[in-house]
């Protein structure tokens, strides 16, 4: 190995990209270092980096995971940009020396952190055969899956709502579709994924649980390539390439499932198949064009859209449920100097949920929308609700050193929300508001940070960061006062456009620092403290699209949370396994929930925060993660034992109650295994403690009627849910230019009944002496093959 | 009517959601125990003798069945049920009644007054429950509009003065020429209030048909109980061409005002995974340590009666 000859004083930086040679595609992460040494460095999110080192000769030594590392031997004598174009190693089980990239779990700062390879997460078995990167996440220690038909996931304790996701830099205010069977990335669009459970840098705020920070792939600047896929409910499609080559480039990836056009023709006319459905669709798309060496420009959107329709002649009974994101992101790199680097975002960013019933109206088979049928009806019942933001980001990355990273930037948001909107019609009769006169609330949120990652020595690397954040929410805007039962509005308060009618700000402080035992082990302490100006409010037991986003106003203060945790992280046996033990303690307050028997739709003519209790929350919680990297088998095996309780002084005298989502027992077990160079398998296993519910415990009889009486809130458990899901792929001969692979896949093995609900009922009357109650559990997926052909060409 | 309608709609989820699965079991589900208690369902009408059932609590999945049913009410070997107007005290006397359970505690001294305020003890078990109500005055009903949703099938429109510079909480109870009672209109909600109407000209936006609740506790997930839902819901809701129907206005105290919002929101939530459940709140003041259920209420009526003529009648509003 050639050693470094130093040339003391005069210090040079080299700077560029690192880039896949195949596609053109940037790295996000890949590491560079000085062989020999522990100096280096890693590439930004735009797959940017600069290294600065004393004048001399080096090895420098450029690694990525799933890549062959590149070694590039440099006389630096004066500033160098240097853009590296790494080549794919065929697969991650050939145990191809990778050296830096193995130790970042243990050598970074930062702790509390998930990557996930995305071959890896192609590799795991897929519900549906729809490969799926939020699910895989969800199989990590501290993640958790919130079940079968919940939409959201759970990370240290946090509600659904306190993680940030983003893609391309996009808020996603809902990440999923079909009521959570399927996420909205399209794994076929996804470049990269990291998440922090803890520990947040402070360039992320706005979420108090996790963030994570999924990017799309840039299109490929070398050639045209197609590649999809045909699944039993779903099919895909991305089409990539270059517009100029080497200098701009798009990708277009989009999916549709067609299960009910699948079904329809196989059914009765009156079957309630044929007159109800459900389908998504989504586009990403994504161009970016290489001005020159320090100017490039992004342009990403994506648009997906479900709708679920429900119509019955019989129940004369017609229900469309139609939601969606949408965003388009602009975003402008800038090189100022090889240690100098800004990125301006523009981001528009969409949410809306809408839903109809109407009663008493001939469903129209062949009506696709909602509007043919709107005025049809007796009665109807129609809702909106949703979020729109405009934001503006300016980040700076100044790469002081190599022992130095500072980034610092300001983000402002314009938020509007449309908390719920309920309009119902009777006959000719319109009850509630109509959508024009909605009760919208507008906002402008503002964070400033700065962050700097510093090595103090080869043992010690501290991260030390601060957010500032502000809110404020402004008029137009109409206060409901309510009576102390909280029934009746007594006074308004209507504020005009512009007028302030909430501000909030906070200092959070970030802070992370690693300690190194060995070259293979070390222990790192984070403590991080987050605000949260929006809060999803949650009115029932599961995850919904329902579930309703709303603003901090003059009522509802932002969520606080703050998280102190605790690791050891180990290598071994070369770097082929990783190990991990984490603990954390985490406090939430200004915690929402709805009061007992609120409804959607209790806001008409009134403020949605109307109906909210508030409290406080903690979590605490130790997760272990053991990791099998490379070889012919891989795999990992993550635990977590938490318990997250909340305290409202609204419910049950202020005394401590389980969330919906404590969890005292999480595992996940993800094993995959090459068994010829064609025919890969992989299973995972999942078991958790079931969610928590509330049901009656007793009833009485009052003027003709039974009453039941609820038990305190949250004091049930549902039964654990475990499941086990298998699959293989087989690689077809590859010719030129061609790959295809089936896949085949089995979720739910051996057709566990995974409560999605316990549901209570009574049947016959007290009258005649035949009343009777009985308790049910809603299971939604049974054991489930599907099959998928992926192509590329 | 909204809170209907989102109980119907919330229903078709579950529905549609059964409708693409049928992975639903029966489970047994271990519940903590909860201690019986006292419920008390009591009213005093203006110009009527107060009326009282006593009954137990039990445990949620308790069936009940003629037994168990008897079990549970309380009659006058096991109670003393008192009432007072503040100068006359009335031990009530445990005797038939038309509904449903077709006994239970009545008075015999005096009549409800308005304005008036009526106190209640009751002696159960070695240990005294004592509860308040007033009856308010009574306001009269100006006009009845029959709101037709087919050429058959119609619900009633009410309206009335309410008095300014008070706070006035109103029930509606309703029965057609076939029942012998006055029942709260199916469905939706009987009570309103002038919070936001102070003084103006109210209207009870509709009137269904009145309904003895008990008759209609359905296993909404059977095609059965699919029809009577819905299939039938106008013949449920809506009174019928060449029904005379009998309306009573009453206003109510703020106390039982609540205690009634708090049983519908229980009513909506009830059974519903999809929500929170509320808790019917109650009037009745148990000893220490003990616990009651039910309420004791004042109704300050107000009667009309009218003939549901057909749609293209000449006279389809009726004025007093």
């Amino acid at each position: 190995m050639m050693l470094p000859q130093f040339a003391f004083g005069q210090k040079y930086t080299i700077s560029g990209y690192i880039k896949d040679k195949a596609t053109g595609e940037d790295l996000i992460g890949a590491n560079v270092m000085v062989a020999g040494q522990t100096i280096g460095t890693s590439a930004n999110g735009y797959g940017f980096y600069s290294l600065t080192l004393p004048g001399g000769t080096y090895d420098i030594i450029y690694s990525f995971i799933g890549y062959s590392d590149d070694t590039i031997h440099i006389n630096l004598t004066s500033d160098k940009t240097l853009t590296v174009q790494m080549s794919s190693s065929a697969i991650m089980t050939q145990e191809v020396v990778v050296s830096a990239e193995r130790k970042a779990n243990v050598q970074s700062s930062q702790m509390s952190v998930v990557r996930l390879p995305m071959e890896t997460v192609k590799t795991l078995p897929a519900f549906m055969g729809e490969v799926d990167v939020l699910k895989t996440i969800q199989l990590m220690p501290g993640v958790q899956s919130a079940g079968d038909g919940n939409a959201g996931f759970y990370v240290r304790g946090g509600g659904p709502d306190q993680n940030l996701i983003l893609l391309d830099e996009a808020t996603v205010y809902n990440a999923s579709h079909l009521f959570g069977f399927f996420s909205v990335f399209n794994a076929d669009a996804v470049k990269d994924m990291e998440m922090f459970k803890g520990g947040m840098p402070a360039e992320y705020g706005g979420r108090i649980s996790s963030v994570l920070n999924i990017s799309m792939k840039n299109g490929n600047m070398k050639e045209y390539h197609i590649e999809g896929g045909i699944g039993s409910v779903s099919s895909r499609f991305t089409v990539q390439g270059p517009i100029v080559k080497d200098k701009a480039s798009f990708i277009v990836s989009a999916r549709r499932t067609y299960i009910d056009a699948l079904i329809r023709p196989f059914t009765k006319k009156t079957s309630l198949l044929r007159t109800s459905g459900y389908y998504f669709f989504d586009v990403n798309a994504k161009a970016n064009w290489i001005i020159n060496d320090n100017n490039r420009l992004y342009l990403s959107g994506y648009y997906g859209y479900d709708k679920f329709r429900f119509g019955s002649k019989e129940m004369g009974l017609n229900m469309n449920m139609p939601w969606g994101n949408g965003f388009v992101t602009l975003r402008y790199n800038h090189v100022f100097n090889n240690k100098f680097f800004s990125n301006t975002s523009l981001i528009w960013s969409n949410y809306k949920f809408n839903t109809s019933v109407e009663m008493l109206t001939i469903v129209d088979e062949n009506a696709e929308n909602t509007e043919s049928n709107e005025n049809s009806s007796g009665f109807a019942i129609k809702q909106k609700s949703g979020i729109n933001d405009w934001n503006l980001k300016q980040d700076f990355t100044w790469l002081a050193g190599p022992k130095n990273t500072v980034k610092f930037g300001v983000q402002y948001t314009h938020h509007k929300f449309t908390p719920n909107t309920l309009a119902a019609e009777i006959s000719d009769t319109t009850l509630g508001s109509d959508f024009s006169n909605n009760n919208n609330q507008f906002a402008h949120e503002v964070g400033i940070y700065i962050g700097d990652d510093f090595k103090i020595n080869d043992r010690f690397t501290l991260y030390l960061g601060v957010r500032n954040s502000y809110f404020v929410q402004v008029g137009p805007f109409t206060r409901y006062i309510k009576d102390d039962l909280h029934q009746n509005t007594i006074d308004e308060i209507r504020y005009k456009d512009n007028q302030p009618v909430a501000f909030y700000w906070d200092v959070e402080p970030r802070a992370s620092f690693k300690v190194s035992l060995t070259e293979n082990s070390s222990i790192k302490a984070s403590y991080m403290r987050n605000s949260q100006y929006i809060h999803l409010a949650s009115i029932s037991a599961t995850t919904l699209p329902i579930d309703l986003w709303v603003a901090c106003s003059d009522v509802v203060k932002p969520q606080k949370g703050s998280q102190y945790a605790l690791g050891y992280f180990q290598n071994l046996f070369n770097d082929k396994f990783e190990g991990s033990i984490e603990v954390y303690y985490k406090t939430l307050k200004n915690q929402i929930e709805y009061m007992d028997g609120a409804l959607p739709g209790d806001d008409i003519s009134d403020n949605a925060d109307n109906y909210f209790i508030f409290g406080k929350g903690y979590s605490y919680g130790v997760e272990f993660f053991f990791k099998k990297r490379v070889g012919l088998f891989t795999g990992w095996i993550g635990y977590t034992w938490s318990k997250t309780d909340k305290i409202f002084d609204d419910i049950d005298n202020g005394n401590p109650f389980p969330a919906k989502y404590d969890r005292r027992h999480d595992l996940s077990v993800t094993a995959t295994y090459q068994i010829t160079e064609r025919l890969t398998a992989s299973a995972v296993f999942v078991y958790a403690t079931g969610n928590t519910t509330t049901l009656p415990i007793a009833t009485y009889m009052v003027d003709g009627d039974i009453v039941n009486v609820y038990g305190t809130r949250n004091s049930y458990r549902m039964p654990a849910y475990h499941r086990l899901d298998l699959s293989v792929t087989y690689d077809i001969k590859t010719k030129k230019n061609w790959e295809s692979s089936f896949n085949f896949s089995i979720y739910n093995v051996y057709n566990h009944k995974n409560p999605y609900f316990i549901y209570v009922y009574n049947t016959g009357n007290v009258k005649d002496g035949t009343y009777k109650t009985v308790a049910k559990q809603l299971s939604i997926i049974p054991i489930l093959p599907a099959i998928t052909w992926n192509f590329k060409f | 009517m909204r809170e209907c309608l989102l109980k119907i709609s919330i229903i078709a989820v579950l529905l549609s959601l059964v409708a693409v699965s049928s992975c639903i079991k029966d489970i047994t589900v271990d519940l903590p125990q909860a201690e019986s208690c006292l419920v008390v369902d009591g009213y005093v009408d203006f110009d009527d003798y107060p009326v009282v059932f006593l009954s137990k609590s039990t445990a949620y999945f308790q069936e009940l069945d003629t037994n168990a049913v008897n079990d549970l009410q309380i009659n006058d070997t096991k109670a003393t049920v008192i009432v007072s107007d503040g100068s006359i005290s009335d031990t009530l006397q445990y005797l038939p009644i038309q509904r449903w359970p077709y006994k239970c505690f009545q008075g015999t001294k005096f009549k409800g007054e308005l304005n008036h305020r009526y106190d209640l003890k009751i002696l159960y078990d070695g240990k005294t429950y004592t509860s308040s109500t007033y009856i308010p005055d009574t306001i009269k009903i100006d006009t009845v509009i029959p709101v037709f949703m087919t050429d058959t099938f119609a619900m009633m429109r009410i309206n009335w003065k309410d008095p300014k510079n008070q706070s006035n909480y109103y029930s509606i109870h309703v029965k057609n020429q076939t029942q012998q009672m006055y029942y709260r209109p199916y469905a939706l909600n009987h009570i309103i209030s002038d919070k936001l109407a102070d003084g103006e000209e109210m209207s009870f936006a509709m009137v269904a048909k009145g309904m003895e609740r008990n008759a209609y506790y359905d296993n909404f997930m059977t095609k059965e109980e699919h029809d009577s839902m819905y299939y039938k819901l106008g013949d449920i809701l809506c009174f019928s061409v060449g029904d005379s129907v009998s309306l009573k206005l009453s206003t109510i105290d703020n106390v039982s005002y609540n205690i009634w919002e708090s049983w519908y929101r229980n009513w909506i939530t009830d059974g519903n995974p999809f929500t929170n459940p509320a808790t019917v709140r109650t009037n009745i003041n148990a000893p220490e340590g003990m616990e009651a259920k039910g309420f004791w209420i004042g109704y300050g009526c107000n009667y009309r009666s009218v003939y549901l003529y057909s749609k293209d009648s000449v006279v389809p509003i009726v004025k007093f």
